[in-house]
């Protein structure tokens, strides 16, 4: 059992695990970085799919009332556990073990914006939409088992500073732009607005305007994560983890799986430009990426 | 005779299955159709599919199966039954009881049709809806089929809150929400059926039919206290 005593700044219990009931219209949800939160559930011995923390901005204050195992993945290099009165920094991406009445310290998460909370045994979650910890909450942990200990010996997926180029993929609805749109969106540089959220990462930049014929508006469909949508006043949104289930913008590109967790690192105020590669490539790109976060586990 | 499908890559973990660019029901039935032969099938990688009006969204696990595996598997079904798929769906009759606190906006909605309410609880009560599909909220379903007449545009201003149940018209579109949420639909009764838990799921599902039916208080307040309804 852990008990949350500062909340942080939001704080999701996530899963990876895909629910499939999207047909129903309930968001797919999940982790907006999934790769840290699968790396930080298999240091403490985790399916890859079990429930974890998501922390944005900063880590939130966690005590323990009996013996876990725990790993924090993020940007962050390490963080405090009171431990019988004392004080006791730790380095992060590696297993931890708490005792009971430990004490996990709030933290800013320092680089990146999410960093990943796991526990050994995952957290008992029940709700299909979870809403953010609060303070005071307590929430199970599976397993009093503690796993065998394990570090991460290099970040397979640095995180990004203030700026990236986002892989894509051509969109679905690719032919409803103008060559000019087209154009502005490939060669421009877009600004990750302050107004976005897990469900999207608005962006401005040059407008991308449409081909004769197209307004924007298609008949409704299914939205993804990594979907790029662009409504009428011609301004990218980038679809993330919480979107909802059905969308009817046209989508120009998708943002492959490999680049989804650098997008999702990004601060609002980021500069972001975009760069088309094939399906191939992309399924060529996360092959390798797969490979790297197994390899960087000791 | 196979399928002989267009399909794009919706991403680097899905592909669309795209028909014919219409609000048909005939359509959507063989998006329907298409689904279920391809959940069936369960082709190892697959994770699920999401039907919407003219579509057919086919999510996988690249680091199980290529896009170009995916793409030769989905070439090689036969073309699905559409008919035995449109007499799948099954008629719902949904109670709503119209006007008054439960339909703020029913007067306004007649008016604006130059009607009676009487008749614009006739008219929306009558025909048969199609839901093409679920999306936007859980259990949130697109329905096709309503009477123009009764058409009205969206509210200038949205509420902040719509109580769940709450049947509105929005255009020429009519839904029902299943929960509590803001909205800019016009208001013109509410079911006491819960549409969407966290357990039962969605009482409607895609490609099922519905029908309104008209109740006064009383039996609203029946149904939402003992749940008992034939639907």
């Amino acid at each position: 059992m852990i008990e949350i005593t500062n909340k942080g700044f939001l704080t999701l219990p996530v899963s990876t695990k895909h629910h499939n009931l999207q047909p129903l219209g309930v968001s797919a949800g999940g982790p907006m970085d999934s790769f840290r939160a699968v790396l930080a559930n298999r240091l403490v011995g985790n399916a890859d799919d079990a429930f974890l923390l998501e922390a944005t901005f900063l880590l939130p204050g966690i005590r323990f009332s009996s013996r876990t195992a725990f790993a924090v993945v993020g940007g962050l290099d390490a963080v405090a556990i009171f431990h019988g009165g004392e004080k006791c920094v730790y380095a992060t991406h590696q297993t931890l073990n708490a005792e009971p009445g430990d004490e996990l310290l709030s933290c800013p998460v320092e680089r990146g914006m999410r960093a990943y909370l796991a526990f050994s045994g995952g957290l008992e979650v029940k709700s299909l939409c979870p809403e953010p910890v609060s303070k005071g909450e307590r929430l199970t942990t599976l397993s009093d088992l503690l796993p065998p200990p394990r570090f991460m010996s290099a970040d397979p997926l640095p995180l990004p500073q203030n700026e990236a180029v986002l892989r894509v993929i051509e969109g679905t609805q690719a032919d409803h732009f103008s060559e000019t749109g087209l154009s502005a969106f490939y060669k421009g540089e877009y600004c990750y607005s302050p107004k976005s959220d897990r469900m999207g990462i608005r962006l401005f930049g040059p407008p991308v305007s449409f081909s004769p014929g197209h307004d924007g508006n298609i008949l409704s469909e299914a939205v993804r994560k990594g979907d790029i949508q662009v409504p009428a006043d011609g301004q990218p949104i980038l679809l993330m983890a919480g979107c909802q289930t059905s969308g009817g913008y046209a989508k120009i590109a998708h943002v492959i799986s490999a680049d989804i967790p650098i997008a999702a690192q990004l601060r609002p105020g980021a500069k972001i430009h975009f760069k088309q590669v094939s399906v191939f490539e992309a399924q060529a790109i996360l092959h390798r990426l797969a490979r790297k976060m197994e390899e960087s586990l000791c | 005779m196979k399928a002989d499908l267009m399909l794009l890559p919706h991403g680097d973990s899905a592909i669309d299955i795209v028909l014919d660019n219409v609000i048909s029901s005939t359509v959507n039935a063989r998006v329907h159709a298409l689904s279920r032969q391809i959940q069936h099938a369960s082709f190892d990688g697959i994770l699920g599919c999401i039907p919407a009006y003219r579509t057919l969204t086919v999510e996988y696990d690249p680091l199980r199966v290529t896009y170009g595996q995916l793409c030769l598997f989905l070439r090689s079904l036969p073309a699905p039954d559409t008919e035995a798929e449109q007499s799948q769906g099954r008629l719902l009759h949904i109670p709503v009881c119209y006007g008054e606190v439960f339909g703020p906006d029913l007067e306004e909605v007649a008016s604006h049709a130059h009607l009676s309410v009487a008749e614009v609880i006739r008219r929306h009560a009558l025909p048969d809806y199609h839901v093409f599909m679920l999306g936007f909220r859980p259990g949130f379903p697109y329905l096709g089929g309503m009477d123009p007449s009764i058409a009205c545009p969206r509210r200038a201003t949205p509420r902040q809150s719509v109580r769940g149940g709450s049947v509105g018209i929005a255009g020429e579109q009519t839904g029902v929400y299943p929960e509590l949420s803001p909205g800019g639909w016009n208001i013109i009764g509410c079911t006491p059926l819960r549409l969407f838990d966290e357990k039962a799921l969605s009482l409607i599902q895609p490609g099922d039919t519905i029908r309104f039916v008209p109740v006064d208080e009383s039996s609203f307040r029946e149904i939402e206290r003992s749940g008992r309804w034939e639907i």
